[in-house]
Order: structure tokens, then C-alpha cells, then sequence
């Protein structure tokens, strides 16, 4: 009887391999759609519940929404200030490009309760999503997708250890790389001779076809300079909850 | 209701949870205990069912957390003979570990603090419970 559920047990650990081995089957992707499209209903509104469960007080909610629409505006100042020298000196433009934007619903999470490194989202495959997209909140960035199905997809958070991304301060116009550290955003890669200073908004460069440049990825909280060496890092907060986005924008 | 279609209805239920509103390997602690009380081909169907729901609905590599879940019951099986796995005592310390290996792989919540309160709270009250005859 033991060795029969043992050898039981050793085919299905077989065909999970099989599975494993061949996700792209017809059948499976069939099944991954009707399955996606059933459970959505149900774990939007339990994703919902615990929002409201987890909500914080609605004055506090509502200085913490002006205050990110301050730091938005204050990003658009700055890009406008830019262009604005740049068209006197007439060397070089920025321009923004307009975002075909999709909307999405935020179903589930990865990592800790209330600092998750992944979110997932009720948009995927169907919808024209592919990895790589920039995933935004206002003009804020949120992540990158990171994984497509049918109808699902991961954004990966500038928190996700996995996380690498350009970015420039938005004063200074200091260049580096943004990655994720498990707990907080580091900006890394700062030349020491190039200044950033506390407070200063990082925002992104701009990569080809995915990314677009000028989104706001947070503000400098510290940073961490030796004469010495000849990259100085900067922690960076995120000016999104992550945990209380309740709807994205995909950037097509 | 009968006792093998209630721990079905768990098994959903932790599904939903699991990956909605807890970043914790529910699902592999329900599945785990329905193999030791119910280890038969019927389990193993439902439990590869739920496993593969589980990677649509995370958006995961198909077959992985199937793969996770049977490698650790075949663990379970062929050790059956130096571990009793129907002692609750031992079942715990290792869906402890399986629970802490597979938040590693599949990038869950890993505090270990976290995961010993819970475990440690599950093994007070089963103690408990057996100890004021109110589980038998």
C-alpha cells in the first residue's frame, strides 16, 4: 500500500514536470483564461475588503493625496524649466510624450502584508500587455511588468530585489540606476562628482519602447557620499503606497 | 457536510486568500494536512487541480507549485516509516520547513519570526486542544 502511494505520487511529480516543461500547450492557456476570468470577480473584491480593511484615517489619506500632487506638479515645473533653457539655448529639447494608457485593477500581491515587491493585475495577454511595460499611478511609477498571462499579469516594484531602472534627479539632473533592496529603493551609481541632495524627486530617463521619461520613481530621503569613492547611493521613498493602490495605469 | 468535500471547500478558500490578500503558503499547509488524512489517488487529483489553479491565479510558471507540492509529499511518504507524520507534532515542524523553503522559491513573505509565531501558535492550541480532550 505505502510503496503503491509512493509510486502514486512519483507520477504525478512526473506529470507536474510535464506541465512545467510545456506552459504554452493549447489546452493549459484555455484553462489559464477561464480560470483568470472566474476567480477575477471574487479576488477584486476581497483585494477590495482588505484595502478598506487596512485604510488609514480619510483626513491623513487626503494630505497624503495632496501632498503627492504637489511633488507631480513640482516634477512638471521642473521638466517645464528644463525645456524652457533649453529652447533659450537652443541646443537640446525634452519633449513628454502623450501615454497610451490602460487601466488595470490591482487583484493580489507578492511579499510582505504591507510592503509587497509584486502586485498582480487584472490585465494580461488579451490585453496587449507585454513585459516590460511601464506600470503608473498619475505620474508616478509604479513598476514594470515583469510577467503576462491570458488575463493576469505581475508588476514588479521598485522594492523587488529584481528592480533595475535609469534614472535622473529631477534638480540636478544627476544620472544613475535605481534598484530595488528587498525594504527600500536605493539610487545607485551616482557619479561623486554629480549632486544629489536630499528631498530632490528621482524620476526615470527613459528607456526605448518601454519606460517613458520623466515619471516620478520618489524622492531622495538620504544620501550616502564618500570623497573617496567614485559612485556616491541615495535611498529613495516612493511617493505611492503600494500597498494601497487599488487601480494602475499600463503605459502602452 | 463530509470531511474530505470541507477540506476542499478549505483548499479553495486558501487559494483565494493566498493569493489576494496573504502573502503565505496557505494552500501548501491545507494541502499537505488532506494528503496525510486522505492519501489516496482522488487527493492527489484535487491537489494537482488546485495547484495549477494556484500558478494561473499568481500568474507563475505553470507546474512549479505542483512540482514544490508532490516533491514534499513524496518526502513525506517515503519518510513515513522514521516520521509519523499523523503525530501533529511532527506534521508542524515540517510543513514549517516546506513553508519556509517554498516562501523562498516562490518570493512570498519570509520572516521567520513570523512564520515560528504562526506555527507556534498552531502547535499551542492543537496542544492544548489534545490536552483538554477537545481533539481527539
Amino acid at each position: 500500500m505505502k510503496k503503491r502511494i509512493n509510486l502514486i505520487l512519483l507520477i504525478f511529480l512526473l506529470i507536474s514536470f510535464l506541465v512545467f516543461l510545456n506552459p504554452t500547450f493549447l489546452p493549459f492557456k484555455l484553462a489559464r483564461g477561464f480560470v483568470q476570468a472566474v476567480f477575477s470577480v471574487p479576488k477584486s473584491a476581497l483585494y477590495t475588503l482588505k484595502l478598506g480593511f487596512l485604510s488609514e484615517g480619510k483626513e491623513l489619506s487626503q494630505l497624503k493625496d495632496e501632498n503627492k500632487k504637489l511633488y507631480e506638479k513640482l516634477s512638471e515645473y521642473e521638466r517645464l524649466k528644463r525645456d524652457n533653457e533649453a529652447l533659450r539655448s537652443q541646443f537640446e529639447t525634452s519633449s513628454s510624450n502623450s501615454q497610451n494608457l490602460i487601466l488595470a485593477k490591482v487583484i493580489g500581491f507578492l511579499g510582505p502584508l504591507t510592503n509587497p515587491n509584486t502586485l498582480v493585475i487584472d490585465k494580461g495577454e488579451r490585453d496587449g500587455i507585454k513585459n516590460g511595460q511601464a506600470v503608473v499611478s498619475g505620474k508616478n511609477l509604479v513598476g514594470k511588468i515583469e510577467k503576462v498571462s491570458e488575463k493576469y499579469s505581475q508588476v514588479m516594484l521598485p522594492t523587488n530585489s529584481g528592480f533595475s531602472l535609469l534614472s535622473k534627479s529631477s534638480q540636478n539632473n544627476s544620472q544613475g540606476i535605481v534598484r530595488g533592496e528587498g525594504d527600500f529603493i536605493l539610487l545607485d551609481q551616482v557619479v561623486i562628482t554629480e549632486k544629489i541632495e536630499n528631498g530632490e524627486l528621482v524620476l526615470t530617463k527613459g528607456e526605448e519602447n518601454s519606460v517613458p521619461s520623466d515619471l516620478i520613481i520618489g524622492k531622495i530621503v538620504s544620501v550616502n557620499r564618500r570623497e573617496s569613492a567614485p559612485f556616491q547611493t541615495g535611498k529613495i521613498e516612493s511617493l505611492v503606497l503600494f500597498s494601497k493602490l487599488e487601480t494602475v495605469f499600463i503605459s502602452k | 457536510m463530509r470531511p474530505k468535500n470541507l477540506l476542499i471547500l478549505l483548499l479553495f478558500f486558501a487559494l483565494l486568500i493566498e493569493t489576494t490578500i496573504i502573502s503565505f503558503p496557505l494552500f501548501l499547509f491545507v494541502s499537505v494536512v488532506f494528503f496525510v488524512l486522505y492519501p489516496d489517488t482522488k487527493t492527489l487529483l484535487v491537489l494537482l487541480a488546485g495547484s495549477m489553479v494556484l500558478d494561473f491565479l499568481t500568474s507563475g510558471n505553470l507546474g512549479a507549485s505542483a512540482l514544490f507540492l508532490f516533491a514534499a509529499l513524496l518526502f513525506l511518504s517515503v519518510y513515513q516509516g522514521v516520521l509519523d507524520i499523523k503525530n501533529y507534532k511532527i506534521l508542524l515542524v515540517a510543513l514549517f520547513a516546506f513553508s519556509l523553503v517554498y516562501a523562498y522559491i516562490f518570493s512570498y513573505t519570509l520572516n521567520f519570526i513570523v512564520y515560528l509565531l504562526i506555527y507556534g501558535t498552531i502547535f499551542t492550541a492543537l496542544f492544548v486542544g489534545f490536552k483538554k480532550k477537545l481533539i481527539y
